[in-house]
């Protein structure tokens, strides 16, 4: 029972003193009949969290998905459910949303639920809760079915500046944008789709990339923080974030120096995306 | 419909208060109706302008209070509260415009009906109560159910699961709950609230007093205002034996008993005064049942502290005078608390002194001659004095004698003897003036106590609360074998109630007969009538007659319902209880019984949630048990943690089992994440768990 959390609401409250009042009444007038009213009423009331568990009961999750999001964007979490015992479930919130999920006999449903974020950085797993004051509105009963899983959080990106283009010959490579195919090799998560060989795939069934000489590319860049000096913490990390996107937007090999981090140049969407982590889990101002 | 109210929890809330208010239509005002209907019908109109909104509301509660004071109803009337009351939630049903609001109408709803049913006949009442339940419930679902899941048929059908599910634990808080009787007031005096806080300021002169005539306490009768509260060490007596003596008169002048001038000097009052602790015991003749309480004697400018008949022992600040009163030393001019203990059973006394005896005999001239002669009468015909006693209890309990509350009699010197013997009806204050008359003339000394019978007992308490409606007067005869002894006449008279049952003067007559006193070595009121056995047997006789017409089955629940919903009170519930099996039943084991059968019930109620036993999906349970293993190596996969996160940190962990888990997990990933859930792959997931589980 620890995953359940049982209290009751105002009305719930205001339905106590109910009972007491009428109690008192029939105290008063020595009146039977009024018992009767208060005890059926009573019986009601401690039915209700029956009721209210029995509406959280059966219910299991199967899987929770979520992307990753930028600081200020919301959480979108896809949550998987499936009733197990055969009965409606009418008028359930999830982590105490105001919007009402109802899961009918047998069915299996997603649930979306969206999630504010207001900070860069990690959001530790949380207890998935979902609550019901159906059908009374006397209790308000509290069931933790899971936990949501921890995410993190890119910080938003600001465009302040345009991308300062640092090139420092030892150090970038050139890109490979050639005349000359050089060969072909196994795709990777992060290659460029518009460089797949879509006729070796139907020749091999696999996928494949056209790899060229890389002679004459477009030089690599380093997005610096020093780049971003005479603006705030935040902004700095904000427009840094900006310029990683821009870069993996526009295809550009790129390397990110931030205060004892380095990440050497790389093109692929794997990179940009540990670029973006870097970012966001960068130490608040105030640690420093 | 759906202009005329703008949400269905809008429309129901007023079908509930139009329904609580039914009942107690007949006190509304006549003009303060229509104008509330009226506002009901335009609460659209009037709630579409603030301005116009708030100005309507103040008019139309300004009207009720005007309404109400015009009406010359006293302002804390059922009526005027219950106007009120009406008024003010009718109001605010126009105004709301929330779910929450509607939700506090129809609490309020709730509380209007109860004090309604008070106007209803009982078996109405219960009915239309039963109603308000369901309703109430219904509409709170209806208000929760704000998308409209449930369309009326689905919502009747869950209020009815509701209350049928309600119904066991209601019938359990029904028989076991302690039985807690009002008023409230009663309550709070127990408890140790100042007696005087209840009595009102117009009843504070009423009370005992120094003289007594005819229709006096028949007056008090009509008052409930509290004379003493008195808590018993262990068992409260029953209530027909509890007799708190006041003042005791010997003088009679034909229309008014009286006390001597001077009674309460103090040098009166300490003369023969009962000095020491078994000053009492040592002059009775017999004694019985003894008991001990301690009492808070309200206010009364007397000096009479009412004990219990018959007072044994000390208490400061107090003193047992010659006539056995319990008397303060000082006038009782504050809130007075005293402990003693009383013999409930007595006979005996002090010997009056010849002066005295003159007194108790006298019979005052030219009043009343049939009386003297009926009772000149028994002295000639019975020369036993107990003889005397038994042919007069025989005289009252054949004859059709009525207690009444008024008397048509007009006070007089003869107003005994027509009463006597013409109108056979009258006050206790006839009865009991007619008792001390016959037999002094029979030669029996007596003299007549005022003072109060039975009290109020406070249900599953050692709590009794003695009002003016329960003054009483009854007379003492001396004997010269047993002393004082009381002489109850009233037990012998059929009460006026009893005249309007249809089978009952038989029963009653037969009931009166045993009563009759058949030895003389018997304490007299040992053998007086019980006033229950009679009833008691006046039901059966009615239940009787009943099984015989055709509509014995009906007439019979009615009766059931009477006897075991209606008129269930503390008495019957610890009968009921005793016959269960309980020894003792007082509050705290009521209450553990109630709780006990509560939570008897919350057994079962679980029990009816896991009768729809969950079927969990295969592959949760097949990854639950998966789970479950590794949690022994202490490499569970957490809720939070995606299982190719766990896969990772179980291959740093046990390399060994990694190229199985990664097997398992890449399948679960494509059922889960991958829309790969069909058959075949469940199948293997299922396969391959089981495999890997039994490795481990």
């Amino acid at each position: 029972m620890k995953n359940w959390r049982i209290l009751p609401t105002g009305l719930g409250i205001g339905f106590m003193l109910m009972i007491l009042l009428l109690f008192l009444i029939a105290i008063n007038f020595s009146n039977n009949l009024i018992f009767t009213l208060s005890f059926f009423l009573s019986a009601a009331f401690l039915l209700s969290v029956w009721f209210c568990v029995r509406n959280l009961s059966h219910i299991e999750v199967l899987n929770i998905r979520v992307k990753p999001v930028h600081c200020g964007e919301k959480l979108h979490y896809q949550i998987s459910v499936k009733e197990l015992a055969g009965s409606d479930h009418l008028y359930l919130q999830v982590m105490g949303g105001s919007q009402f999920y109802h899961l009918d006999a047998g069915e299996e449903r997603i649930w979306q639920v969206d999630i504010e974020t207001d900070r860069r950085g990690p959001y530790n797993a949380r207890p998935l809760v979902i609550s019901c004051i159906w059908p009374l509105g006397l209790f308000v009963v509290k069931r933790s079915i899971g936990s949501l899983p921890e995410v993190l959080v890119y910080p938003a990106a600001e465009s302040i500046l345009d991308i300062k283009e640092v090139q420092l010959g030892r150090e970038a490579h050139s890109q490979s944008e050639a005349e000359e195919l050089d060969g072909l090799r196994e795709y990777q998560a992060g290659d460029n789709i518009k460089r797949i060989d879509w006729r070796a795939m139907a020749r091999r069934q696999q996928l494949q990339v056209k790899h060229f000489d890389g002679a004459d590319g477009d030089p690599s860049l380093w997005l610096e923080w020093q780049a971003t000096q005479g603006m705030d913490y935040e902004q700095r990390i904000g427009c840094l974030c900006h310029w990683v996107l821009e870069c993996q937007q526009s295809g550009r090999e790129f390397g990110l120096r931030l205060p004892d981090i380095e990440i050497k140049p790389q093109r692929n969407g794997q990179h940009a995306q540990l670029c973006l982590s870097e970012l966001a889990v960068m130490p608040e101002e105030s640690r420093l | 419909m759906n202009r005329f109210f703008s949400s269905r929890a809008q429309g129901i809330s007023l079908f509930l208060l139009l329904l609580s208010i039914l009942p107690s239509i007949g006190l509304l005002p006549t003009l303060l109706l229509p104008v509330l209907l009226l506002l009901v019908v335009l609460h659209n109109q009037v709630r579409s302008r603030s301005g116009l909104r708030w100005i309507t509301l103040a008019i139309v509660l300004v009207l009720a209070v005007g309404l109400i004071h015009y009406s010359a109803a006293r302002w804390l009337s059922a009526e005027a509260i219950i106007t009120i009351l009406i008024s003010v939630l009718l109001l605010k049903w126009v105004e709301s415009d929330s779910d929450r609001e509607y939700r506090i109408v129809t609490l309020a709803s709730v509380l209007i009906a109860a004090l309604s049913s008070l106007y209803l006949p009982s078996l109405p009442a219960l009915a239309y109560l039963l109603l308000i339940g369901f309703l109430t419930l219904a509409c709170l679902l209806l208000i929760n159910d704000s998308e409209r899941k449930l369309n009326v048929a689905g919502l009747a059908k869950k209020s009815v699961a509701i209350s049928l599910m309600a119904l066991p634990i209601t019938i359990v808080l029904f028989i076991t709950m302690p039985r807690v009787q009002g008023p409230l007031w009663d309550l709070g005096i127990a408890i140790g609230l100042p007696i005087e806080l209840a009595i009102d300021q117009d009843a504070r002169d009423i009370g005992l007093k120094g003289t007594l005539k005819a229709g006096q306490v028949s007056r008090l009768k009509k008052s409930d205002a509290p004379v003493l509260v008195a808590e018993f060490s262990g068992t409260v007596p029953y209530k027909s034996r509890m007799y708190w003596r006041g003042p005791v008169f010997s003088d009679y002048d034909g229309t008014v008993w009286s006390l001597p001038q001077n009674w309460d000097k103090r040098s009166n009052l300490l003369k023969g005064a009962y000095r020491g602790r078994d000053a009492v015991d040592e002059t009775l003749t017999s004694k019985r049942d003894r008991v001990h309480y301690e009492a808070r004697v309200s206010p009364h400018a007397g000096h009479w502290l009412y004990s219990l008949d018959m007072p044994s022992g000390q208490t400061p600040e107090a003193l047992i005078s010659k006539d056995m009163q319990l008397l303060g030393i000082r006038k009782i001019s504050w809130e007075f608390k005293y402990d003693i203990y009383a013999w409930l059973e007595y006979t005996g006394g002090r010997r009056p002194s010849a002066k005295a005896f003159s007194a108790y005999l006298s019979f005052p001239e030219g009043t009343n001659p049939r009386l003297k002669a009926f009772g000149e009468a028994l002295l000639i015909d019975h020369d036993n004095p107990r003889e005397r006693i038994d042919a007069f209890y025989t005289h009252l309990a054949s004859s059709d004698y009525k207690m009444t509350l008024t008397s048509d009699i007009e006070e007089g010197m003869y107003s005994l003897d027509r009463y006597f013997f013409d109108d056979k009806a009258g006050t206790i204050e006839h009865l009991a003036s007619s008792t001390a008359m016959v037999l002094r003339a029979a030669g029996i000394p007596t003299r007549l106590i005022t003072g109060y019978r039975g009290g109020s007992l406070i249900a599953l308490t050692d709590f009794v609360i003695v009002k003016q409606e329960h003054a009483h007067v009854w007379v003492e005869a001396w004997t010269d074998d047993k002393g004082w002894q009381r002489i109850e006449a009233k037990d012998l008279v059929v009460p006026p109630e009893r005249k309007n049952l249809s089978t009952q003067t038989v029963s009653q007559k037969q009931a009166a007969k045993p009563v009759m006193p058949k030895s003389s070595n018997s304490a007299v009121n040992a053998e007086s009538p019980k006033p229950v056995e009679q009833k008691q047997q006046v039901k059966a006789e009615q239940s009787k007659s009943t099984n015989t017409s055709g509509w014995g089955w009906l007439k019979k629940l009615s009766s059931g319902m009477e006897t075991w919903v209606l008129n269930y009170n503390p008495d019957r519930q610890v009968e009921l209880l005793k016959k269960s099996g309980l020894r003792k039943v007082d509050w705290k084991n009521l209450l553990g019984i109630s709780v006990i059968g509560l939570l008897s019930l919350a057994c079962v109620y679980a029990l009816f949630l896991q009768v729809r036993q969950s079927k969990i999906d295969p592959v949760s349970r097949a990854f639950q048990r998966l789970n479950k293993r590794f949690d022994k190596l202490q490499l569970a996969c957490g809720d939070h943690e995606c299982p190719s996160e766990w896969l990772v940190r179980v291959k740093a962990a046990e390399p060994e089992l990694y190229p199985v888990l990664r097997q398992i997990i890449e399948c679960y990933c494509a059922i889960r994440f991958e829309g790969q859930d069909s058959s075949e792959n469940r199948e293997r997931f299922v396969k391959d768990v089981k495999r890997l589980v039994a490795m481990i």
